[in-house]
């Protein structure tokens, strides 16, 4: 069984990695302990959403290092070949027993494959690995938009992910379609795709929403002089719109909740049983 | 280029500059004697001005990378088609 060691007991000597998030908006979101993980490691390894923030973040540590060379030029390298990559040059300077801290933009555990997959390979190796949360951008959508998660459900997908299975849509809830800019890139190799694979993604959605169903495309903002870019459209028309990588779309509830009332009536039994007072109203 | 971050990073920690109006931005930025470009990306939300003043490749994958694009995972692989002679 791997144990992973406590960060705060490892010896001085040992390598460990914290995964930290930078947060979304340059200079308003990153948290006192996530700017500690920084200014205290010895490497800082960074993959952020524009090379203003890294700018940001090179004034925090003197050697920051930039995973986006990894991409190579970004039209023929799969990108699981460079998040690979991003793995072993993070785990080779742990080994090397350096501290490490890995900054990504937003929350390093949210829409991200290395951060999780590198803090499984430290702690297999016995090394201490930690993730400290950000503020993602679905925590901005949820303010920017005025959503609360909690009052009908929300779900999330990655809109190619949403293509690639069969999966069953609840539209009592919110529907979050993560980089439909890109959907349906079965390659993983491009950044953008057109028109005609956003029709493909209506029309699996059409099975489930009316074709004049509102449709959100929201951005957030990155730079804090910056406000977020909200858009209206309906479902048909997603098509024929632009929809870059940066942006999400959120489809409302297409139905309201039915009451399930056998399973509220044998609740309300069980707290006759049980003496339970009535709710008030 | 520091002014420009260190303008950015303290308006970011500003509650009274980061959702001041653009009317009030554009005279805070203006006091604070910010670029140009910093001043025009206030006015438009177009980060390209800013991006250009610092050095940046606007539109590169390789420096530039789009939100979520840099760090999804791929989709797992299709399931193995059965066979039809099970």
């Amino acid at each position: 069984m791997n144990t992973a060691p406590n960060e705060s007991t490892a010896a001085p000597s040992r390598g460990s990695i914290a995964c930290v998030g930078l947060g979304m908006v340059l200079g308003s979101h990153l948290s006192p302990l996530a700017r500690s993980h920084i200014e205290q490691a010895d490497v800082v390894f960074a993959a952020l959403s524009d090379g203003v923030v890294e700018i940001w973040l090179e004034r925090m540590h003197s050697d920051v290092r930039s995973l986006q060379s990894y991409y190579g030029d970004g039209t023929d390298k799969p990108r699981i070949t460079t998040y690979r990559e991003w793995v072993d040059v993070m785990m080779s300077e742990v080994r090397a027993g350096k501290r490490v801290c890995a900054v990504f933009y937003g929350h390093p555990g949210v829409f991200a494959w290395s951060p999780h997959e590198v803090i499984r390979v430290a702690r297999e190796e016995g090394y201490a690995a930690h993730m400290e949360p950000g503020i993602s951008a679905e925590d901005c959508l949820y303010a920017d938009l005025g959503i609360d998660p909690g009052r009908t459900g929300c779900q999330h997908y990655e809109a190619t992910q949403l293509l690639f299975y069969k999966t069953p849509l609840n539209p009592q809830a919110y529907l979050v379609l993560w980089q439909v800019g890109l959907v349906g890139d079965l390659s993983m190799k491009r950044f953008a795709t057109g028109p005609e694979y956003r029709q493909v993604l209506v029309d699996v959605l059409a099975r489930d929403y009316p074709l004049d169903h509102e449709a959100i495309i929201y951005r957030g903002a990155t730079l804090p002089v910056q406000q977020p870019r909200i858009r209206t459209t309906t479902l048909r028309e997603l098509p024929k719109i632009d929809i870059s990588s940066e942006e999400t779309v959120v489809l409302p509830p297409a139905s309201t909740l039915i009451s399930n009332d056998e399973v509220v009536e044998r609740l309300r039994k069980l707290d006759q049983a049980l003496d339970v007072p009535a709710t008030a109203g | 280029m520091t002014n420009t971050i260190e303008l950015l990073e303290s308006i970011g920690q500003d509650a009274s500059l980061r959702h001041a109006s653009a009317q009030d931005l554009e005279q805070a930025l203006e006091s604070m004697h910010a670029s140009d470009a910093l001043r025009r990306t206030a006015r438009t939300g177009d980060v390209r001005h800013v991006k250009m003043e610092l050095g940046g490749k606007d539109g590169s994958v390789n420096h530039n990378p789009p939100p979520f694009n840099t760090q999804t995972p791929p989709p797992p692989p299709p399931p193995p088609h059965k066979n039809e002679q099970a």
